[in-house]
């Protein structure tokens, strides 16, 4: 089951939360437990507009690792993952609305949370 | 000090012990008028000048004259105390040389006072909103999308609503926040320290912090922080984080209600044991990291985590054993101590990263215990043990601290955060040095200090107050002078208030 795009945040001390979409449009929610759970399922049309907010953000572009800008201090670093096109894993240190190194994958991450509310409210 | 002497304010010759005929260079003087430098040539006429006016005037007003005398020898000095506040009232928008964060800084002259003024203003923000017509829950930010998803998942409506009013909601518009903060952060960052003049080692320069923390953003705030209303003890949302501007003002911070919290504790370890047992390899980690780690693994990553940053560093360790209620004290006792040493042993022979110097062993026995498995363990403390509250240590930023944590290889959470090399230089390093004897270097170290993963407010903490203290006195230099307030509101005034003499002879 290959993984249209997931990401976790990372506390210091431990997981943090994210969600991630499967190609099967099942969909898993962690909330700093560190287990993946099954919130709620996308269709097929979700999951396509999901596949092409992933290929329009840039994030297939990212480096593995993308370090904390010296201006930035503290806070969570976020790891993604998409198996579109050739797929990503990346993380992102001081995944923040002030790092701009970290603004595209949060609007991707924007785009899958409002496919999941719109899942969740047709349920 | 005969009590007499201390009670001045006006001549009390009666009370004055006459000096016998022929013995008055061998009476006592004033310790003061002992330290009076006194030419050799009229050593013996002033020394009778002296005490003649003892005599005619008493000792306290001899005290007085004296101090006077002293306190005037150096016009530079008083022309230094006089100036009135440093630069000016208004006090002097800083950023510090390490580029982080920004505030403003005045010293006081008069009230040998360094006043530090932090403008924070809060923009508080409901974590998730909720439409009640429809259920659907909106997070304030993409930190929170797993949140809204999480409440989203409970079916029904009214559920919902109150899940967000009651933790999501801000209740009072994060007035209760921002006095809370105002207050804490003062009481934890004032006086801890004080700076001693290097020419005038008896002028000070106490440090008082005032934070004005107001609610909405003002044009000239040194950070605006924008504050996230989420639900008790929650980590929920974005991790705490400064942005600095590279100017004095217009930092942006982003936190949650959580945050005058301890919400994460990197401070306490506990190994849990079967019972009876008493080796480390029999027993497992516990706590929110390394949980169910075999021990040995377990404390190999605490001394990944806790290795000294210098030759001589490192946090102390205090290790406490315990043992359930099962069983006599005697047996009791033994477990526990053993327990409790073992761990001991354990962490001094491998890698040779704890010192023995850091190390304490305890035993409690089975004091307060109850037959509980959670009964049977080791608990390892670090340093004060006292769990960071995370506003605290982002007003450290907001100072111009660096970050003095790291997340090394072999740790429990390897990689976390924004993680120092241990035992490297951190942005305030060359800052603390300048700030002379009795400053820790200031690396990157895993301990209790506030910028590490503490509370502790040490004195290379206060290095961008010694570097704003420097800035706005030039040239006048400062050192390090010790913890707390400065001597000069630790000494009673002996002699009062001067009171004018008219016909004094100045010896």
């Amino acid at each position: 089951m290959a993984l249209v795009f997931g990401y976790l945040t990372h506390q210091r001390r431990g997981p943090g939360a994210g969600m991630r979409a499967h190609d099967d449009g099942q969909v898993e929610l962690q909330l700093r437990d560190g287990r993946w759970r099954p919130i709620t399922t996308l269709d097929e049309d979700a999951l396509d507009e999901l596949r092409e907010a992933v290929r329009a953000s840039g994030v297939l572009e990212l480096p593995e690792h993308t370090p904390r800008p010296p201006n930035i201090h503290d806070g969570d670093s976020c790891e993604l993952w998409s198996d579109v096109d050739g797929g990503v894993h990346a993380v992102i240190e001081a995944w923040t609305d002030t790092n701009p190194a970290a603004l595209p994958s949060r609007d991707l991450t924007g785009t899958l949370s409002r496919l999941v509310t719109a899942a969740q409210a047709r349920a | 000090m005969p009590e007499r002497e201390l009670d001045a304010g006006r001549p009390a010759p009666a009370e004055a012990e006459p000096a016998a005929p022929g013995e008055a260079s061998a009476g006592p003087l004033p310790e003061s008028v002992e330290g009076m430098p006194l030419h050799s040539s009229a050593a013996g006429v002033r020394r009778q000048a002296l005490l003649g006016l003892q005599r005619g005037q008493g000792n306290a007003w001899v005290s007085r004259q004296v101090a006077q005398v002293m306190r005037q020898g150096d016009p530079a000095r008083e022309a230094f105390l006089a100036q009135g506040p440093m630069p000016t009232v208004a006090g002097l928008d800083m950023t510090s040389a390490t580029g982080i964060g920004g505030f403003n800084a005045m010293y006081d002259p008069g009230r040998q006072e360094l006043r530090i003024t932090l403008r924070v203003g809060i923009v508080a923000v409901d974590g998730l909103t909720i439409d009640p017509a429809t259920g659907i829950v909106t997070p304030a930010t993409n930190d929170f999308n797993a949140d809204a998803a999480a409440v989203m998942a409970e079916p029904d409506i009214p559920t919902r609503v109150a899940t967000v009013t009651n933790d999501w909601h801000w209740p009072d518009g994060g007035e209760s926040f921002r006095a809370r903060y105002e207050q804490m952060a003062e009481n934890a960052w004032g006086e801890q320290h004080y700076f001693v003049n290097q020419t005038w080692d008896d002028v000070f320069a106490d440090v008082e912090v005032d934070l004005d923390v107001h609610l909405g953003a003002g044009a000239n705030d040194h950070c605006t922080a924008t504050v996230f209303k989420v639900p008790e003890h929650s980590s929920a949302g974005p991790g705490a984080v400064v942005n600095s501007s590279g100017s004095p003002t217009g930092s942006t911070g982003t936190f949650t209600s959580s945050g005058l919290e301890a919400t994460s504790d990197f401070l306490n370890y506990r190994l849990e044991y079967p019972e009876g047992a008493t080796n480390v390899g029999s027993a497992t980690g516990h706590g929110d990291v390394g949980e169910g780690d075999p021990g040995p693994t377990y404390l190999n990553k605490f001394i990944a985590d806790f290795q000294r940053g210098t030759p001589t560093g490192g946090a102390p360790v205090t290790i406490t054993g315990h043992a359930s209620a099962t069983g006599t004290h005697e047996v009791n006792d033994r477990i526990a101590r053993e327990r409790a040493q073992n761990v001991e042993t354990f962490l001094r022979s491998h890698g040779g990263q704890i010192a023995d110097y850091r190390i304490t062993v305890q035993s409690e026995g089975d004091t307060g215990a109850t037959a509980d498995a959670e009964w049977r363990r080791v608990d390892i403390m670090v340093g004060d043990g006292r769990p960071q509250v995370t506003m605290m240590h982002e007003t450290g930023h907001m100072f111009g601290l660096d970050d003095e944590y790291s997340s090394p290889a072999g740790g429990f959470a390897p990689g976390a955060g924004t993680p120092g090399v241990i035992g490297q230089p951190v942005a305030h390093s060359g800052l603390a040095a300048a700030m002379g004897p009795g400053v820790p270097v200031a690396v990157s170290e895993n301990n209790d200090n506030i910028m590490s993963v503490g509370n502790v407010v040490r004195p290379q903490h206060y290095s961008t107050f010694h570097e704003a203290l420097t800035n706005v006195t030039a040239p006048q230099g400062w050192r390090y002078g010790g913890q707390g307030i400065s001597p000069k509101a630790g000494i009673p005034d002996l002699i009062g208030p001067d009171v004018p003499q008219p016909d004094t002879v100045v010896v």
